[in-house]
């Protein structure tokens, strides 16, 4: 019993050598329950992902003031 | 058996410790005082060279910040990584096996031993073994132990195991559902842990002879019989460590983690849910060895702390001393009539309608 | 691919406070939640004060999505860390484990009982339908789908904080740090978007190779 008991605990302790991996690779624009919504596509604002994303860049360029001031 | 305790106590130990390293942030820390005056020679020196701003910045010091939330002024917290590695890896993958190994050892040892009957025939003369407070004192901490440790499973383990089955909206319902139960009941039952400690405090005395029947592990392996009091060894180990130590590890750290409106920190937040999860994982552990002794393993025992009373026989052959005390005293055959030990269930008695 | 970050430049924040101020507005954020905070540093001491505007800084491998226990979070295509507020619980482990303190929690009962969890959001909304009603009630405005960035970056009079796709945020700070001739530190950037090598302990630094 008490030999079994220890054998027990040992794997018990060893368990935690199945440690899973800690890194989250979650799957881009999936969402948990729903699914994202998108701004681009059929009836709206952007036509698609490349004109949204032209926009976003351009108005993250626009944040440079060396740009804007000269 | 004393070198399984040690065993017990340095993984308790273990465990501790590393929820002590989660605490600590990483590097040295330099005085703010230090360091301010490095960043002003620095600022002559070699302007734009901030590193003596950024060596205190992981938590060490708090800066100005016009919001009054408890830690705002905190830019970078070290803790939450450590606590985040820990809780979603050693603490729940030993824990969740460990409850799993439990399981397969109850459910190995019923094969083996079966349920252990009564020897003697029952003489149906009963004595009364827990009055109508003791009953309700145990049954008030175990139904709320039994929904807490759920619902806590559901949320550490829900996951993992649930959501790929029921899906993410049903499942968090059932998570919302389980962290009301759990932040509610969790109060009452530290409250039912302190009624039950008073109600059987007075039989649960450490004696000689219970260090005897520990010796011989309550007979099990000889088979021979060790004489006990109201309350074996086993009972009293139950009663002490974990009714009481684990019941006061794991209601303090619950009550951290349940008021979070007293400005405590996160540091405090993370060392009290691994403490939480450790405390409540040995809990379960031996909640399900005390809940197979009191059901399946041992014929009459759940009768007894049902009805309250208990055969003759029973009494001699569990609780010799006890058995004896009560004889002396007269009070056998005094209780009620219950059913036999080892009976079915027992009859639902009329109420009313004998006229 | 973009990936949406965010960069505050301690040499500029000068703690207005306006980032804050522009975030509460623009979600109708309310009382007792605070999406964005302004740290200052050192606070009255000469050559040596420095301030920093922390919100979510969206992590890669974002930590409170990996407590979660009912798995709320996700991540937008552009690297965004959103969450349903129709699955939260309330249960507060995001605030445990994310290293900026950016979860922040109403308070929805007595005794300090949690309500939804609520978090800077990139301006991106959530899970339900672009700007709808739905949608502005949890999450506040979504500025991203109209084609904007985050309203504290966008109206941040000395630009400090910045906001948008990495790359373009580093060509920006790259020229400013040239510029100046010296000093490349990016606060936060190696706890948000680590790198592969660095171990959780290692230096917050994460110094652009300077030219000249
Ligand atoms: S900053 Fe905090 S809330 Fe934002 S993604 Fe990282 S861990 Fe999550
Ligand atoms: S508070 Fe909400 S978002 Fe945060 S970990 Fe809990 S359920 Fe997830």
């Amino acid at each position: 019993m008490m030999k079994l008991l220890i054998l027990l605990t040992g794997l018990v302790v060893l368990a935690g050598c199945g440690e899973q991996p800690q890194t989250i690779t979650a799957k881009p624009g999936t969402s948990a329950a729903k699914a994202d919504d998108v701004p681009y596509g059929e009836g709206k604002s952007f036509a698609d992902r490349n004109a949204w994303q032209l926009q976003l860049r351009a108005r993250a360029d626009n944040q440079n003031e060396y740009k804007r001031v000269n | 058996m004393n070198r399984l305790f040690a065993l017990f106590a340095t993984l308790l130990m273990a465990l501790a410790a590393m929820a002590a390293l989660a605490q600590q942030s990483s590097g040295p820390v330099e005085s703010p005082a230090d360091l301010a005056k490095q960043e002003q020679q620095r600022s002559v020196t070699q302007p734009y060279n901030n590193a003596a701003i950024w060596k205190n910045a992981r938590g060490a010091v708090e800066g100005y910040v016009s919001i009054p939330a408890p830690e705002a002024g905190v830019l970078i917290q070290d803790g939450g990584q450590n606590w985040r590695a820990l809780r979603n890896g050693w603490f729940s993958v030993i824990g969740g096996w460990a409850l799993v190994a439990m399981m397969l050892v109850i459910g190995g040892f019923y094969a083996w031993k079966g349920t252990v009957q009564l020897h003697d025939s029952p003489t149906g003369r009963m004595i009364e073994r827990f009055t109508l407070l003791e009953r309700m004192a145990h049954w008030g901490t175990a139904i709320s132990f039994s929904v807490l440790a759920i619902s806590g499973l559901i949320l550490l383990f829900g996951k993992t195991l649930l959501i790929p089955v029921i899906g993410f909206t049903l499942f968090s319902w059932l998570a919302i559902l389980a962290k009301n139960l759990h932040n509610f009941l969790g109060p009452l039952f530290i409250i039912s842990c302190i009624i039950t400690f008073i109600v059987f405090v007075r039989d649960n005395m450490l004696k000689a002879i219970d260090f005897k029947w520990i010796a011989s592990f309550g007979g099990l392996i000889s088979g021979k019989h060790v004489p006990s009091e109201k309350f074996n060894a086993g009972e009293k180990l139950w009663f002490w460590g974990g009714l009481m130590l684990l019941g006061l590890v794991v209601g303090v750290s619950g009550l951290v983690l349940n008021f979070p409106n007293f400005g405590q920190t996160r540091a405090t937040m993370q060392l009290a849910n691994l403490v939480h999860l450790t405390g409540a994982t040995l809990f379960m552990l031996g909640a399900l060895g005390h809940i197979y002794m009191g059901t399946l393993g041992m014929a009459g025992a759940l009768d007894a702390m049902k009805t309250g009373v208990v055969d003759e026989s029973w009494a001699k052959e569990h609780h010799e001393i006890w058995y004896d005390e009560q004889l002396k005293a007269g009070n056998v055959g005094n209780a009620g009539k219950a059913v036999a030990p080892g009976a079915k269930s027992p009859q639902p008695v009329a109420i009313g309608g004998h006229d | 691919m973009a990936r949406m970050k965010f960069i505050c430049d301690a040499e500029r924040c000068i703690e207005c406070n306006g980032c804050v101020t522009a975030c509460k507005n623009e979600h109708d954020v309310p009382w007792g939640v605070n999406r964005r905070r302004v740290v200052t540093l050192n606070d009255g001491i000469v050559g040596a004060e420095r301030s920093i505007s922390v919100a979510c800084m969206h992590c890669s491998d974002a930590p409170c999505m990996a407590v979660c226990p009912v798995n709320c979070f996700y991540k937008t295509e552009d690297g965004v860390v959103l969450h349903d507020k129709d699955l939260c619980i309330g249960c507060g482990y995001c605030f445990y484990a994310c290293p900026f303190g950016a979860p922040q929690f109403p308070q929805a009962g007595a005794f300090g009982v949690r309500g939804k969890m609520d978090k800077c959001t990139f301006c991106a909304g959530g899970p339900e339908k672009d700007n709808s009603k739905a949608e502005h009630e949890k999450y506040g405005r979504n500025r991203l789908a109209e084609g904007k960035l985050p309203a504290c970056a966008e109206m941040c009079s000395t630009k400090a904080l910045l906001a948008g796709d990495g790359d373009v945020l580093s060509d920006i700070y790259r020229e400013r740090v040239m510029r100046r001739g010296r000093g490349g530190d990016l606060w936060g950037h190696a706890t948000a978007y680590g790198r592969p090598d660095a171990k959780a302990t290692g230096p917050i630094l994460q110094s652009i190779p300077q030219k000249s």
